[in-house]
């Protein structure tokens, strides 16, 4: 049987209830005017925990579609710029195909040449290209551009020197000193029987005596150091048409084959040697045909060797590589080189030269677990290259005086073409942008994921937190009815008192 | 029986139903006075032989002891119950509001984005700025949780001060009230009331202090706290406290005086005695109680929280691991160079014992004061190993010393071979030992030291290195979410959070990306002397689960105690409402009274006008 209190207890207990019931009511208007189920984590009852949680990683994922925006716009921009480097590798490459026209329009240059200068400022600002104030092609050192000045770059700046500079000291390093050029090779000399080919002694410049033959049994002998071959022609003298061939190797890595052949005819035309009266005459006549082609290639292939030599020491840098320089002057009897300095070299890169994986100097957390590389150097292969080669085209001058010219500048287009179709040359550039294209796709995915992860955890961080106004309005409702039931039975139990009945 | 004797009946009677009326009329007026009990009449019929009649003995105190003494008891446990709650419930918004833009878990994920946006792009000097920035509202908010957390305890210091004052005010009344009850007619009115007054007195006592009665026949009362001190015995017991103002992160309660920085309560019994209630623990329930507990035990733990998470923080970034170099031998072992070794930083040294085929840890302190030795295991977290400060200040050789003493069952020697260099090598040849690792942890001073760790936080009171450094009187790590601060020399040139060695390049994202994995990846242990974890199951994880975990838990200590709060309050409220039934005033039984009183003294006014009609009637005769 339920007990029945007298009013005097009824009313503290509904004294109670009233100020419960009270408090409750102002909850659900708090609820309903946040929101928000709780203002303490006590509220949220066992769910605080995942709540805290779920916050963290929300947060997070807005930090990580932070950092996903900022590399989709810096890769859109890389890519922007490493297809138009593409691009200018391709059109120098075309131009150094055939048909390459010799044509100077005045200053010196072909028409090819002065797209080459265009081309390389270009290039340059491709370089320094920035996202923000970032650079993107410096490496680490985003703060600062990639390169220096094409000016800068070509012509250098008081004592530091610059590309065209670097050129001119190793071709007279390359050349020797003349006014009959060798090529640091010492002019041949016969004695009886036997030429002698020399070099001017120890050093990385000029030719390099790699080897001789002839289809008639000549005795070769190698000596030296200095390098020196001896070609002895022995008893008898070499048959009509009998083949001396020289092999010599250029700066850059090349060979030259100077062929020699016997003749009888009077004058001997290009390419041949008189048969004497003797073998010791024959071997005077050989030496002289030798020198005249040594000095023939020394214009023209050694010099176009020699140039793209000098731009590879002044271009392929790093940390590790500083640019080469000649040791002079003089340069014309130099003999060694020397690790170039900011003081006394224009260095052309000026980002970031560590000799790590360039992709790994920019980084972005892109999920928990996702980290995206992404960063590029101006000095990788490939952009370097197309810089490089049309710089080198851009510094070289030709003359319509000098004979010699033309045979240079088609020594130097097929020179350059080579370099150019090389793995490591503008077809690194679509490596690079694999890498990148790679990095940002990842980068996407992680959006992809988190976009979908997204509104799932909000949802749950919703069902915790928020308070839905239709259920605190049922709640409300509920509450309202039982609160004035609650009222008007006290109003009425308050009634039945005795006092009103006596 | 003559009609004299009606007429004196007949009085008698007016005058009981007057004294019931005086009664009710009282009852009445004091339906609503608190601690009033219901009185009634005990009446007794005078012997017929002596005239007849009624007779008022005295009055009664309506109420039920045995309710009363578990209502005294549930009134403890209420009250107790009630202050434990609200604390739970500040506490709780010291750490903030559910996603609060001050919650600690938003400042510190806002801390940890900032450092992942920079590893995005190092060379941003506003994003550089943004991380110095949370960095620095991090720690402020930890000085600010920490300083309302010490607010909290010196409030509870407070309130114990007005509670003891308040519960010697309770017992010198007590002690006047039974004064003048003793040996008094306890059937009086006035006695009734006296009675009231001091169960009021005794239900307030309760709420202070959980207590226990025992009622002697005189009236007179005993009071003794539930551990059995005597507070009351005809004389009062006089409580004494020495409170202290504004306590902070180092004031602690200890039974040595001379350590002891808070407040302890003296009881001193009326013969002198003396006796300490906190160190006794005697006081388990009530207002006072409840105070105690939140200042010496939920607050310092809550403190020992942040400064958990202050130290992490500090160490997860500062500290940088240096592997021993291998000694090849044999005997093989490892070395390595100490120099930068700082107090507080640690070596761990694994071994193998090869006959037990036991792995071993041991974790080597540098302790520059004597006075702080030996350490306990629980210097570090980490349940499974050993721990042994060394002693650093007496040089290189009295370390090794110190070390092979401390190690001298192992086969393993140390030696130093050369500077601070140190050496440990196994037992060589027979091979009963093998030495596994030697690896020091070591706090990073410098910004360009070529290591990506950096002395992100500072101690801001001394403005020194966080370290942990341990001397005789505690740790650094006591009190330091309360100094926490970033280092001034960081926010002199933020460049630093990204140059890691001479010449490193402005967009080099080594350093954030390190400090970022240090905070949201990186496992590391916690002292269990956080609430969080147990001594032989310490919490592992990152410190972003740390905070987690800390917040869940104050959650739940929060919920706990209001749920334990509301139980308390059902169990009051029953309580009071049985007790009520018996001794508060029901208008209605004092009205139905009344009703049979008015009769009654009708009833009795009838006679004596039928006496003096019988009277009259002889009269006229």
């Amino acid at each position: 049987m339920t007990t029945i209190y007298g009013f005097a207890t009824r009313a503290a207990i509904n004294a109670r209830t009233f100020t419960e019931m009270r408090a409750q009511l102002d909850d659900l208007q708090r609820q309903l005017a946040t929101g928000k189920k709780s203002e303490t984590f006590t509220g949220l009852g066992i769910d605080r925990g995942l709540d805290v949680d779920l916050r963290m990683r929300l947060a997070r994922i807005t930090a990580y579609e932070t950092s996903i925006s900022a590399v989709d716009l810096r890769v859109s921009i890389m890519n922007t710029s490493l297809d138009r480097m593409r691009e200018i590798g391709q059109e120098l490459r075309s131009d150094t195909r055939f048909p390459v026209t010799y044509e100077l329009v005045d200053g010196g240059q072909t028409a090819a040449q002065r797209a080459s200068a265009l081309r390389l400022d270009e290039a340059i600002g491709l370089m320094n290209e920035r996202a923000g104030d970032r650079y993107l092609f410096s490496g680490r050192e985003t703060d600062g551009r990639a390169t220096d000045t094409t000016a800068r770059i070509l012509d250098g700046e008081g004592a530091r020197a610059g590309l065209r500079q670097v050129i001119s000291e190793r071709l007279q390093a390359d050349q020797g000193s003349g006014p009959n050029f060798r090529g640091r090779l010492l002019a041949p000399v016969a004695a009886l029987s036997v030429v002698t080919l020399e070099e001017d002694g120890t050093h990385p410049f000029g030719f390099k005596l790699a080897g001789a033959t002839t289809d008639f049994g000549a005795t070769i002998t190698p000596g030296g150091p200095p390098a020196s071959i001896d070609i002895d022609l022995g008893a008898v003298n070499p048959p009509e048409g009998g083949m001396v061939r020289v092999t010599l190797t250029l700066p850059d890595g090349t060979t030259k084959d100077i062929e020699l052949t016997a003749t009888t005819e009077v004058p001997p035309p290009a390419g041949t040697f008189a048969i004497g009266a003797t073998v010791d005459d024959t071997a005077t006549n050989l030496a002289a045909a030798l020198d005249t082609e040594i000095q023939l290639a020394a214009r023209v292939e050694l010099a176009a060797a020699s140039a793209v030599q000098a731009s590879e020491e002044f271009f392929a840098i790093d940390a590790a590589n500083p640019p080469q320089r000649v040791v002079g002057p003089p340069f014309d009897t130099a003999t060694a080189m020397v690790d170039g300095t900011t003081a006394n070299t224009v260095y052309w890169y000026t980002g970031d030269d560590a000799t790590d994986d360039p992709r790994s100097t920019a980084l972005a957390r892109v999920d928990d677990e996702i980290t995206v590389a992404y960063g590029a150097r101006a000095n990788e292969d490939g952009l370097r290259q197309v810089m490089q080669y049309n710089a080198l085209f851009a510094a070289m001058t030709f003359s319509d005086t000098d004979p010699d010219a033309k045979d240079r500048y088609f020594a130097l287009v097929g020179r350059m073409g080579s370099a150019l179709d090389q793995p490591d040359g503008v077809k690194h550039i679509e490596a690079i942008q694999t890498d990148i294209a790679g990095a940002n796709l990842s980068a996407g995915t992680a959006k992809q994921r988190l976009d979908d992860k997204k509104p799932v955890l909000q949802g749950i961080l919703d069902d915790i937190e928020n308070a839905f106004p239709e259920e605190v309005g049922a709640m409300l409702l509920a509450l309202n009815t039982r609160m004035q039931a609650t009222l008007q039975t006290t109003a009425l139990v308050s009634q039945f008192t005795l006092l009103n009945f006596i | 029986m003559s009609l004299g004797n009606a007429i004196s009946a007949a009085l008698s009677g007016l005058r009981a139903t007057q004294t019931g009326v005086g009664l009710i009329a009282d009852n009445i007026a004091n339906a609503d006075t608190p601690g009033y009990v219901r009185k009634s009449v005990i009446q007794t019929t005078t012997a017929a032989g002596s005239g007849g009649g009624v007779r008022v003995v005295g009055v009664q105190r309506e109420l039920d002891i045995f309710v009363q003494r578990q209502l005294r008891a549930e009134l403890s446990g209420a009250s107790y119950a009630d202050k434990i709650s609200s604390y739970y419930g500040r506490i709780e918004q010291v750490y903030g509001r559910p996603g609060g833009i001050n919650a600690l878990d938003t400042l510190f994920n806002n801390f940890t984005n900032s450092l992942q946006a920079l590893v995005t792009s190092p060379e941003s000097v506003s994003g550089r700025t943004q991380v110095l920035n949370e960095a620095a509202v991090l720690a402020q908010h930890l000085n600010a949780m920490s300083a309302d957390i010490q607010a909290l305890r010196s409030e509870a210091e407070f309130a114990i001060a007005g509670s003891v004052q308040r519960v010697n005010e309770i017992l010198t009344q007590i002690e006047e009230i039974s004064n003048r009850i003793i040996g008094a007619n306890q059937a009086s009115a006035e006695i009734a009331s006296l009675h009231d007054t001091r169960d009021t007195l005794i239900a307030e006592l309760a709420t202070l202090v959980d207590i226990q009665t025992v009622d002697a026949a005189d009236g007179q009362i005993a009071i003794f706290t539930t551990s059995g001190v005597s507070l009351f015995d005809r004389k009062a017991a006089r409580l004494e406290f020495d409170g202290r103002d504004n306590l902070n992160a180092l004031a602690f309660w200890d039974s040595d005086p001379t350590k002891r920085n808070v407040g302890t309560i003296t009881l001193t019994s009326p013969n002198g005695y003396q006796v300490d209630l906190v160190a006794d623990k005697s006081l388990r329930s009530g207002t006072i109680a409840a105070h105690l507990e939140m200042r010496d035990k939920t607050l310092v733990e809550a403190q020992a929280q942040l400064d958990e998470i202050a130290h992490s923080l500090a160490l997860a970034l500062s500290n940088r691991t240096v592997a021993g170099t291998p000694v090849s031998g044999p005997p093989d072992g490892f070395s390595l160079d100490l120099t930068q070794l700082l107090s507080g930083n640690t070596i761990t040294l694994t071994y193998t014992d090869n006959v037990a085929g036991q792995q071993q840890r041991v974790t080597i302190v540098r302790v520059d004061d004597a006075g702080a030795l030996p350490l306990g295991d629980n210097f570090t977290p980490d349940p499974n190993d050993t721990v042994i400060g060394v002693d650093f200040s007496g040089g290189m050789a009295a370390v090794v010393t110190a070390l092979n003493t401390a190690l001298s069952s192992t086969g393993l020697v140390f030696s130093n071979p050369a500077g601070n260099t140190l050496s440990v090598v196994d037992d060589g040849v027979p091979d009963l030992w093998d030495v596994d690792g030697f690896d020091a942890s070591i706090t990073t001073s410098t910004f360009n030291s070529g290591d990506p760790s950096i002395p992100f936080f500072v101690d801001g009171g001394t403005s020194t290195l966080y370290t942990n450094f341990v001397v005789a009187d505690g740790m650094q790590k006591t009190g330091f979410a309360a100094r926490i601060a970033l280092n001034a020399q960081l926010r002199d040139d933020p460049a630093r959070l990204v140059e890691y060695a001479a010449g490193t390049p402005a967009g080099d994202p080594t350093r954030p990306n390190y400090l970022e994995q240090q905070l949201s990846a990186a496992i590391r242990f916690f002292s269990p002397a956080s609430g969080v974890g147990t001594t032989a199951g310490p919490y592992s994880g990152s410190i972003v689960d740390f905070i987690r975990q800390s917040i869940s838990m104050q959650g739940a200590n929060a919920e706990g105690a209001s749920r334990l709060k509301e139980g308390q309050d059902i169990v009051l409220n029953a309580l009071q409402t049985r007790y009520n039934e018996r001794a508060s005033v029901n208008v209605d039984t004092e009205m139905a009274n009344l009703l049979v009183l008015q009769t009654a003294y009708g009833a009795n006014a009838r006679v004596l006008a039928t006496v003096k009609e019988m009277l009259e009637a002889l009269m006229q005769i």
